[in-house]
């Protein structure tokens, strides 16, 4: 990325090779629909290369790129306000090449992950699928580690809740 | 330590920020406290619910058009006035969008917009950036009235395409190719009846190439090269004049 910042923009194609895998599951999970997500990462790696000068390497290149992502999520769900929180794609399931279609638990934490907002959803997403720590993670949100915390609590308790009921 | 603390810890646990001496004074409360202990076990549930999510697999043929997008826009930002960036990505961005709409034609308006933009600026025209070599478009024609490739078959066209495409790519020949959808698409006026508007009802523009060549010879010698006669279409060539 420090190569990109510096103009050499013929390797944002080996940084879109590198990353889009990652940036792509992130958006799915965030805004529940996997076309979308096609679309999210292309405008993803569209801002890097808009905003490659803005990136200066002293926080890392992931928390630089998962604030970007993050930030196209937000955009895309304020755009789609009008349909409820995450519409989980029916075809989510065919997509994902290692789960079967009857996976019921899978199902139930989508829908329980659904029922939060996008930027508990993120956090929760963040420190256990990427393993990001409370200040890697408000580095990618822009606020307070202590803020992340009370939302990673809040929402894995609302996960429990939600993944306890019948 | 109330369970309030201890559920408190649990969660900084299980989110990877406890500290060791947090870690004692919980398992030392737990060891005694059975509401905890529960407690501990159906959060653990919950946050193992999450890690063991599949990642989504993108689309193949999504991803490779996003990274091509994104490899047009690199070429724009080095040409063009940084000012006319963001105006570039949206225009991208509408185009992939609008599934319902014809996309190669779009996708060719957004060429020649680029191309204006880019190339035909007043002030780069005058500048060393412009390229110096013509354009020409390579309009694909296939046939209606011969049996349509399915199947591996149709997986064969497309691929030996992409390749082309590639080798296009590399020469320094290449500066857009597109596949349009395989539908009649939209014709104006409405009583129009084919999606090319001006093609006869026997053929169908299927895609199109941009490429740099010298000249019409030049253009047709990179044509006769490509797939397109072999499967019985037509290539259509035409300059594009940058005004």
């Amino acid at each position: 990325m420090k190569a990109v910042a510096a103009g050499d923009l013929d390797q944002l194609g080996c940084l879109f090779d590198r990353c889009h895998r990652a940036v792509h599951a992130l958006c799915a999970r965030l805004v529940g629909s996997t076309d979308a997500a096609d679309d999210l990462t292309q405008e993803v790696f569209l801002r890097v290369l808009r905003f490659r000068r803005s990136y200066r390497g002293d926080a890392s290149f992931q928390t630089w790129l998962y604030r970007i992502t993050y930030n196209v999520c937000m955009t895309h769900r304020r755009r789609e306000r009008a349909t409820p929180e995450c519409q989980a794609d029916p075809d989510w399931y065919a997509h994902t090449s290692n789960t079967p279609p009857d996976n019921s638990l899978h199902r139930d934490v989508e829908a329980a992950l659904a029922d939060l907002s996008i930027t508990d959803r993120t956090v929760l997403i963040l420190n256990q699928h990427e393993g990001m720590t409370y200040r890697e993670i408000a580095a990618v949100l822009g606020t307070s580690p202590g803020a992340v915390r009370v939302r990673a609590h809040r929402a894995l308790r609302a996960l429990r809740t939600r993944m306890e009921q019948p | 330590m109330t369970c309030d603390d201890a559920e408190d810890i649990i969660l900084d646990t299980l989110c990877g920020a406890a500290d060791t001496a947090a870690r004692a004074s919980l398992a030392s409360h737990m060891s005694q406290c059975p509401q905890c202990q529960l407690l501990a076990t159906s959060l653990c549930a919950a946050a193992n619910a999450i890690v063991t999510l599949p990642k989504s697999e993108p689309n193949t043929t999504s991803m490779q058009r996003a990274r091509a997008n994104l490899m047009l826009a690199v070429r724009g930002a080095r040409s063009a006035p940084s000012r006319y960036l963001p105006f570039i990505t949206r225009i991208r961005r509408m185009s992939s969008r609008m599934h319902h709409v014809t996309q190669g034609l779009l996708t060719a308006a957004v060429g020649a917009i680029l191309t204006f933009i880019i190339i035909g600026h007043p002030a780069q025209s005058a500048g060393t950036t412009r390229d110096p070599q013509p354009h020409f478009m390579l309009l694909i024609m296939e046939n209606l009235s011969a049996p349509q490739p399915t199947g591996a078959e149709l997986q064969q066209v497309i691929a030996e395409h992409r390749a082309w495409a590639q080798h296009l790519e590399a020469a320094g020949r290449l500066v857009a190719a597109e596949k349009l959808t395989d539908d009649d698409g939209r014709g104006l006026p409405a009583a129009t009846p084919t999606a090319s508007g001006t093609a006869p009802a026997t053929e169908r523009i299927g895609g199109f190439y941009i490429i740099r060549a010298s000249d019409y010879d030049d253009a047709a010698k990179i044509a006769n090269e490509g797939p397109v006669l072999k499967y019985g279409g037509r290539v259509q060539i035409r300059k594009i004049d940058k005004v």
